[in-house]
């Protein structure tokens, strides 16, 4: 785990409330707070997919894109250049179906989620400002697209607190580190305690979780020596609060040890539900442990839960070849399926948001006719949103004919931004913090609440 | 407001709305205070101090400003802090390490009355002052060693401005001299002492590690100029600028035209070029030597990198691509813009003007050689176009001018042709930025001609359109007059001397390209756009020193060095070499009994030796040698090959010639009356691919095959050496061979034969051997060979191929393996030469001619034009460059040909700007106490918060002025203090050991007060999340004095320091990638962590991936100005201190250390737990601890597998070892 914070309000909290230190705000940032109004979801899980998902072959059908590939296209900018561009429409990898009682068109890119669509809202006319990886990532996470500011799951940490005093409030799933790196999740300004922690898959997902003492009983002797030392120090410093909440997290950090395995271990889920998942047993490879461990993280508290399915490489970014898109999509489709089906089947969709997005869509066109992959493409794009709050079986703005521009309901990062916040029951413009002389917000000075997709 | 909501599901607990600022926009509503009268903006007074009640309790002035406090709320500030605690406290707080055992129990038993300065001052004049306190101010600029971008490319030099930093403080460099420096150093540095240069123009490192972006950041430099000068207002001014780039700034009195009069400032400045995905290498580093001492240095190694680069290329080494020019290399700058392959926008940044169409292409290379022959780009400038302009402005070179007054122009271009062209002309000129030129070279589509001042035109000569042309101006500026050589190699005109331009004033400060005579007032007509040419431009230099003369050669400026000219010969050598050995590959340099080595390759079976019984007695076209190749016969499948490279192809070669003698033995017995096997001579494409031609034979016959055909083409005799012959002819696909016996004494009549090559065959020779596949199966004679050829050239197969006796040709084989020896000896020793030659240039293009520096320079000055809403595409007004116009200060004075970066030092640093000072006190006093006079370190406008004692405030800040800015006086002031000797508890009521008191009781709980907060009641900015001092506010008036925990530096510090482990030189650079092989992208940015065990403040940090450690124990964020660091008590820093490997690592090293090292001399266990207890606490154990200790390492063995061995003792006292670092005693500071 680097840059990871795992704050237990709990400690802080119960010390507070026995010895009376501080005054009650501010003492502990992850204290469970209330939003702005009556919030319809209480946690996130924000499925992140890494590279840029091109939309004209998954969510967004474009049967012109079919009929008129290989035909001639004139756009005014390409890959961040300006001018008149001739361009070729390129044809689908994959066709497109509808599916559900609601009958939304989903490419055979994504066949589990295709049965999930009664759960969806698809947004067809996502936007966002920058062209490039990493300032389009830095832009879907933290509404900034050039300087570093707090990443939305921070905002949430910040504006909710924890349900859960054992675990923190925001975690983050992601096998590589992303583009723009450790800010995706970073709190910047924020207090440390807000920013996500690093969970990686595999044998150690967060740093020094492993005793290195020889055996737990040992342990045990050190922490409790320590204690003494610790008891005899403070004794003539009664007053001073974090001398205690430190003493106290050296406790939830013995506990940890043992709880935050307990998290990992999926040995006790039913074969059923390994199954939904498409999860092998005993295996951390892949979307599915994440969406499997998202669960268990939302079941017990966790505020966000982000989950990354690739890094600044090897992911969605198919400049070259589009079928480079198939195996991405295995990795993800089944689990993400399984993730809502099984949120669904324990209750849980009707108080989580998920939430489905990518930095950006690719271009439905291509410099050459024969090009195979696609490039860039901010000016529309595709996210979905699903559970609380949300219009379950609808599509939400279109793409125009080809897929190129936003033709109606322009959906702005900052309006998805805002949509999020509104869920979890925030004023986005009331949700602020004052840094640098000026109130800073997630969604800068812009943002509108989509209502098109409420419920 | 918001309603406050129970939320559902979460009981008993406490619920609060979302931070106070969150709720109650109050915060965004404008202040009323008026901008005039905010106090931040007012001049520093010099406050008598004020009257108290307990002066007794004072030592100093500034004790009766924060005793005057604490009386008028009725409280008396804490008791004394012992003398450990207050020395543990001073130490730590100076160095950032604890004081030694030693140095306590001396300080302890000192009773003089000044040992406390003493201390101070011992403390003050360690090395390990600044690198504690140079950390501060790292966090506050932002340092990092990367720069940013999206792949965050490494910046190697970037160390220089940290170790300035370290350095300013420990030599107490004036404050003002530090911000002076830090903005203009390089300025500064021309005039100052020869000695200071280099720190001053380090120095500047402040404004360089600005924040890159984009994978093209050039194309992003607006945003690291807002970098710049948003860290730039909070560093020097408190001030938040940033806000004012898209609009006035809401609250502190700073409009957008002040900001982009600060913009312009910037903008006129060269920024060096970390590099970036899009150009991977770095550029305009900047010298740390002066012009007159770096410009000759820079020319004897542009040689050195010359020579170097033809040796290394010479011996076929692959040539570092690292790039490293001077800053006055106008044509290499050039170089450098191009974009990438696949980059997107192929734009000039500064230091070019420019406007127009200007491309820059690999199509407007020149190809004249004389001055720059790297080149691979140009400009070029489309026919036709209406207005364009390029230029430069000339700093460097300034000096050098003046004392050597000739100065030397080249530039080469070319007209491009077009159907449009007619008389329109563009022009190049010389002389003073927006003022008069000294000469202007106005070029037609046809004709080149010379303006000085107001004359008519001197016609230089023609050009041809579409024909390279250079031009050489030489300046005499003691006579002011100019000759021109105009031409191309072998016919070059000269014109002149003619006289430069009379009301020309002298000045020659800018280089300028353009289409007309915009500036000039002498009022040059230079034809219609539209009947302006195409035109290219390339190799343009402006130097002291005489040019070569124009040459397509690259000049012979620098000598061959020995090793260049040995390598010329290195071909003659190897085709030698290649002779001698034929491609037998030298078997006479091969070790007889061992199979054949590179560039053969044995069969399967590896039974092929290399043996003197096979040496083949022909030496028709091979001296006699002493060695051949020996396969065993037998059944399995053996056979050797070699891959031949370059192919033959049959497009492009006519004939081939090959050759090869072979010696059938006998077939081994037992083969159970099997027919006898076959070998097989293959040549073709690919190990058995394509087959051009092949031939087999037995012991008893040579033949060949077509289709299921076999053709028998001379009978052998087992025994017997023969020599094929093969010559091949590929584009007839034919061949025609020679087959001759030599028998003992017996002469062979050849037998010739001829064939189509097989029809299959590809057109591509590149593989020969000889292998046992076959057309007959079954047991192979034995075989011996040699004297293998394939060569374009003939061999004289055939013509003498009789078999000579060794006896007859003595000693011919072993000179030849003798003249072998000598060309692989000599040609090794050129491999070696050019192989240190690499390193050596590899190096050179790493480190350069001398140490270079992440700085600025001049760029070319120019006002900025107002960017409306903050975007560069939607210019506004232009505004005059200049600092803040608005807070009541002086006017900064107008720059008019530099930057204007010395002049905003001055207005910094103006006595009358109160600003600076105070900012930078506050910012001492907090790092002293825990918390600023002003809270808000970074914002002293109107929205940052009120100092809790201004008085006291204006009172250092005058004291520090007094001093001329030491900061080692202010610190004195300090630290001698009565505030500064307060204990951390109230009342000195709880003795050691002493029970916990209930808290409730406590009298000291301070209470929030939301008017002296300010704004704190936002989350984040509380002083509970704020971190250690959290027992803090502002209504604490700084009694008791705070407790705090170390930070990441000093934790890290802490625990090698304690543990014997740390390494206290001074750093320097990091262990980065050659810059030869840089190529970071988005995809794979740059990441890494190296360790040592110096102190922290040395550690390598990234801006996009934090320094985990740094970032677990909340060190200072890389990306933004942090000007109070919080701190944070979380879970996984305690799971740091249990099983991090570091502390493990750490506390074993200790614990052998107290075991066995000679140092300790303890030899039973409780003195080794005392010691360690010293080592680590600085004090000696109580009995009880000791016991304790005793108890616990007895307790910790016996739970171990065998507790009585050495390594259980071990681990035991590494275990309690860990307990003490990680301890609240050892981690906090009272």
């Amino acid at each position: 785990m680097v840059g990871g914070s795992l704050m237990f309000p709990g400690i802080v909290r119960d010390l507070l409330a026995r010895e009376g230190g501080l005054g009650s705000t501010g003492a502990d940032p992850l204290i469970p707070r209330a939003p702005h109004f009556t919030p319809k979801a209480k946690r996130v899980i924000f499925l992140y997919m890494s590279g840029g998902v091109s939309h004209v072959d998954s969510w967004d059908p474009k049967p012109r894109l079919f009929a008129d590939a290989g035909k001639t296209v004139t756009v005014d900018e390409f890959q961040g250049r300006k001018g008149n561009f001739t361009m070729f429409a390129k044809r689908p990898q994959w066709d497109f179906a509808r599916h559900g009682r609601c009958g939304t068109e989903v490419s055979g890119l994504f066949p589990h989620m295709a049965r999930c669509v009664d759960d969806l809202c698809v947004i067809r006319s996502m936007t966002s400002d920058h062209t490039n990886h990493y300032e389009a990532t830095l832009g879907i996470h933290t509404g900034s697209f050039t300087f570093a500011r707090p990443s939305i799951g921070s905002w949430v940490s910040y504006g909710l607190g924890t349900e859960n005093s054992n675990l923190p409030s925001f975690v983050v799933i992601a096998p590589k580190s992303p583009y723009a790196g450790g800010q995706v999740w970073a709190s910047d300004f924020l207090p440390g305690a807000h920013q996500g922690t690093w969970v990686v898959p595999g044998q150690e997902p967060v740093a020094n979780l492993h005793r290195r003492s020889p055996s737990e009983e040992l342990q045990a002797l050190e922490m409790a020596a320590m204690n003494r030392m610790n008891l005899r120090h403070r004794a003539a410093r009664a007053t001073d609060p974090l001398l205690a909440a430190r003493m106290k997290s050296f406790e939830t950090a013995f506990g940890m040890q043992m709880e935050l395995p307990e998290l990992f271990d999926l040995s006790r889920e039913t074969d059923a539900t390994h199954a939904l998942y498409g999860l092998e047993r005993g295996s951390t490879r892949g979307f599915a442990w994440q969406c499997l461990v998202a669960r268990r993280l939302a079941e017990r508290g966790v505020r966000f839960i982000e989950l990354i399915d690739s890094g600044s490489s090897d992911n969605w970014d198919a400049h070259g070849d589009m079928t480079l898109h198939g195996p991405l999509a295995t990795n993800v489709d089944r689990p993400i399926a399984g993730l809502l089906n099984d949120l669904r089947q324990r209750g849980m969709l009707e108080d989580t948001l998920v939430v489905w997005t990518s930095e950006f869509g690719r271009t439905p066109f291509n410099a050459t006719a024969d090009h195979r992959g696609r490039e860039h493409h901010h000016w529309v794009f595709s996210s979905w949103l699903a559970g609380a709050g949300v219009k379950a079986g609808s599509v939400y703005g279109a793409s125009d004919d080809l897929g190129i521009r936003v033709a109606t309901d322009r959906v702005h990062v900052h309006d998805f931004h805002a949509t999020i916040l509104h869920l979890l029951g925030f004023d986005h413009e009331r949700l602020t913090h004052h840094h640098n002389g000026r109130d800073y917000r997630l969604t800068d000075v812009a943002g509108e609440v989509v209502r098109g997709v409420l419920s | 407001m918001s309603i406050i909501k129970t939320m559902v599901g979460v009981v008993g607990v406490v619920l609060a709305v979302v931070g106070v600022s969150a709720a109650t926009p109050a915060s965004a509503t404008k202040p009323s205070v008026d901008p005039a009268s905010h106090w931040a903006f007012q001049p520093v007074r010099d406050p008598v101090p004020p009257a108290v009640a307990d002066a007794s309790w004072c030592r100093s002035a500034l004790d009766r400003f924060i005793l005057a406090g604490l009386e008028r709320q009725g409280r008396k500030p804490a008791p004394e802090a012992d003398r450990r605690t207050w020395i543990r406290r001073v130490t730590l707080d100076l160095t950032g390490l604890a004081p030694s055992q030693e140095e306590i129990e001396s300080f302890e038993q000192d009773s003089s009355p000044n040992a406390a300065e003493a201390v101070i001052d011992r403390l003050l004049a360690s090395p390990r002052y600044g690198e504690r306190w140079g950390r501060h101010w790292l966090d506050v600029v932002r340092y990092a060693d990367t720069a940013g971008e999206t792949a965050d490319y490494p910046v190697p030099v970037a160390w220089r401005y940290r170790n300035y930093v370290i350095e300013a403080f420990n030599a107490d460099k004036p404050y003002f001299e530090f911000v002076s420096e830090q903005i203009a150093g390089d300025l500064l540095a021309r005039n100052g002492p020869r000695e200071r240069y280099a720190e001053r123009v380090a120095a500047t490192g402040f404004l360089a590690i600005s924040r890159r972006f984009g994978f093209d950041s050039e194309n992003y430099h607006h945003l690291t100029l807002q970098d710049t000068i948003d860290t730039m207002g909070q560093t020097f001014l408190g001030l938040t600028l940033g806000c004012a780039r898209c609009h006035n700034h809401k609250y502190d009195p700073v409009p957008a035209t002040d900001y982009y009069a600060l913009y312009g400032i910037f903008e006129s400045t060269r920024f060096a070029f970390p590099g970036s995905e899009q150009k991977q290498r770095s550029r305009a580093m900047v010298p740390l030597i002066p012009p007159e001492e770096s410009l000759p240095r820079w020319r004897d190694y542009e040689n050195r990198v010359a020579s170097l680069t033809r040796t290394v290329q010479r011996a076929g080494l692959p040539v570092p691509s690292a790039l490293l020019r001077s800053i006055d290399d106008l044509d290499g700058d050039f170089e450098l813009q191009a974009p990438a392959s696949g980059g997107s926008k192929g734009v000039l940044v500064p230091p070019w003007v420019y406007d127009g169409p200007i491309a820059v292409t690999t199509e407007a290379q020149s190809p004249f050689k004389h001055r720059y022959p790297g080149g691979r780009v140009g400009a070029s400038i489309p026919a036709g176009t209406q207005t364009w302009r390029l230029g430069q402005a000339l700093h460097r070179l300034g000096r050098s001018v003046r004392e050597a007054h000739r100065l030397s122009i080249n530039l080469d271009l070319k007209t491009v042709p077009d159907t449009m062209v007619g008389s329109g002309s563009h022009r190049f000129w010389v002389g003073r930025d927006g003022g008069q030129p000294a000469l202007e070279v106005l070029i037609s589509a046809q004709s080149l001609s010379l303006r000085t001042g107001l004359g008519v035109p001197v016609t230089l000569g023609t050009v041809t359109p579409g024909s390279w042309v250079n031009v050489q101006l030489d300046l005499d500026r003691k006579a002011r007059t100019v000759s021109v050589r105009l031409g191309t190699p072998g016919s070059v005109r000269s014109v002149g001397p003619q006289q430069l331009a009379r009301d020309w004033d002298g000045v020659l400060d800018f280089v300028g390209l353009d289409s007309g005579a915009a500036g000039t007032g002498a009022g040059t007509e230079t034809g219609a756009a539209a009947s302006r040419p195409g035109l290219c431009l390339d190799n343009l230099a402006i130097q002291p020193e005489p040019l070569a003369p124009v040459s397509t050669e690259v000049a012979s400026a620098s000598i061959a060095s020995p090793l260049e000219r040995a390598l010329s010969e290195r071909d003659a050598l190897e085709r030698e070499l290649a002779s001698l050995r034929g491609i037998d590959g030298g078997f006479e340099g091969q070790k007889a009994g061992s199979p054949p080595a590179k560039p053969w390759r044995p069969g399967p079976n590896s039974r092929v030796r290399i043996r003197p019984e096979s040496q083949s007695p022909f030496t028709g076209w091979m001296p006699l040698g002493a060695l051949g190749i020996h396969m065993p016969g037998g059944p399995a499948y053996d056979g050797f090959g070699q891959s031949l490279s370059p192919a033959w192809k049959r497009d492009q070669t006519s004939r081939l010639h090959a050759a090869f003698d072979f010696r059938c033995g006998e077939v081994p017995a037992g083969g159970g009356g099997e027919p006898e096997g076959t070998w097989r001579f293959y040549l073709g494409h690919g190990a058995g691919t394509s087959a051009a031609v092949e031939l087999f034979w037995s012991g008893s016959e040579l033949f060949r095959i077509d289709g299921d055909r076999k053709e028998v083409v001379a009978p052998l005799r087992r025994g017997q050496w023969y020599q094929v012959g093969l010559v091949l002819d590929l584009k007839a696909r034919r061949y025609e061979a020679t087959l001759r016996g030599s028998g003992a004494g017996e002469t062979s009549a050849p037998v010739v034969f001829s064939g189509a090559l097989y029809p299959g065959w590809d057109g591509a020779i590149d593989d020969v051997f000889i292998d046992s596949y076959g057309h007959r199966p079954g047991p192979k004679p034995a075989l011996d060979a040699d004297n293998f050829a394939v060569q374009e050239a003939p061999l004289p197969i055939g013509h003498s191929g009789l078999a000579v006796a060794v006896a007859e040709n003595p000693g011919a084989g072993e000179r030849r393996r003798q003249r072998l020896t000598e060309i692989e000896a000599r040609l090794k020793t050129l491999q070696e030469g050019a192989e240190s030659a690499a390193r050596e240039l590899e190096q050179l293009l790493v480190e350069g001619p001398f140490p270079l520096a992440y700085g600025v320079s001049e760029g070319t000055p120019r006002d900025a034009v107002v960017q409306v809403r903050g975007e560069p595409d939607q210019p506004g007004q232009r505004v005059r460059r200049g600092a803040l116009s608005a807070l009541g200060l002086n006017p900064m004075a107008p720059a008019t040909a530099t930057s204007g970066r010395l002049e905003l030092a001055r207005w910094l640093t103006d006595p009358a700007n109160p600003l600076p000072a105070r900012v930078m006190v506050n910012r001492i006093w907090q790092q002293h106490f825990g918390r600023g006079l002003v809270e808000s370190a970074n914002d002293f406008g109107l929205r940052g918060q009120a100092p809790s004692h201004p008085e006291l405030l204006d009172h250092l800040t005058s004291e520090f002025r007094r001093t001329g800015g030491s900061i080692k006086a202010l610190h004195r002031l300090i630290l001698n203090s009565a505030v500064y000797r307060q204990r951390s508890e109230p009342e000195p009521w709880v003795a050691e050991g002493s029970p916990v008191r209930p808290v409730a009781d406590s009298a000291s709980c301070p209470v929030d007060d939301p008017a002296a907060a300010g704004a704190a009641g936002a989350p984040g900015t509380s002083a509970a999340i704020r971190g250690n001092s959290s027992a803090r506010d502002p209504g604490d008036g700084f009694s008791p004095f705070p407790r705090r925990r170390l930070g990441a530096e000093e934790t890290r510090d802490a625990i090698l320091e304690a543990c014997g482990d740390l390494d206290l030189s001074v750093g320097a650079g990091h262990p980065f990638p050659s810059p030869t092989r840089w190529g970071y992208t988005q995809h794979g940015p740059y990441v890494a962590s190296y360790e040592h065990h110096r102190r922290s403040v040395y550690l390598m940090t990234q801006r996009i991936q934090r320094h985990p450690f740094l970032a677990l124990f909340d060190g200072a964020d890389p990306n933004a100005s942090t000007a109070v660091r919080r701190t944070t008590t979380v879970p996984s820093q305690a799971l740091f201190f249990l099983n991090d490997p570091m502390v493990h690592r750490e506390a074993e090293h200790l614990a052998r250390t107290a075991q066995t090292g000679s140092q300790t001399r303890e030899t039973t266990e409780s003195d080794q737990v005392v010691w360690v207890f010293r080592r680590i606490l600085r004090r000696s154990p109580e009995p009880a601890e000791v016991a304790e200790a005793a108890a616990f390492l007895a307790q910790y063995r016996n739970a171990l597998k065998s507790p009585a061995s050495s390594d259980a003792s071990t681990q035991a006292l590494s275990a309690w070892i860990r307990v003490l670092l990680g301890s609240n005693e050892f981690l906090t500071v009272d």
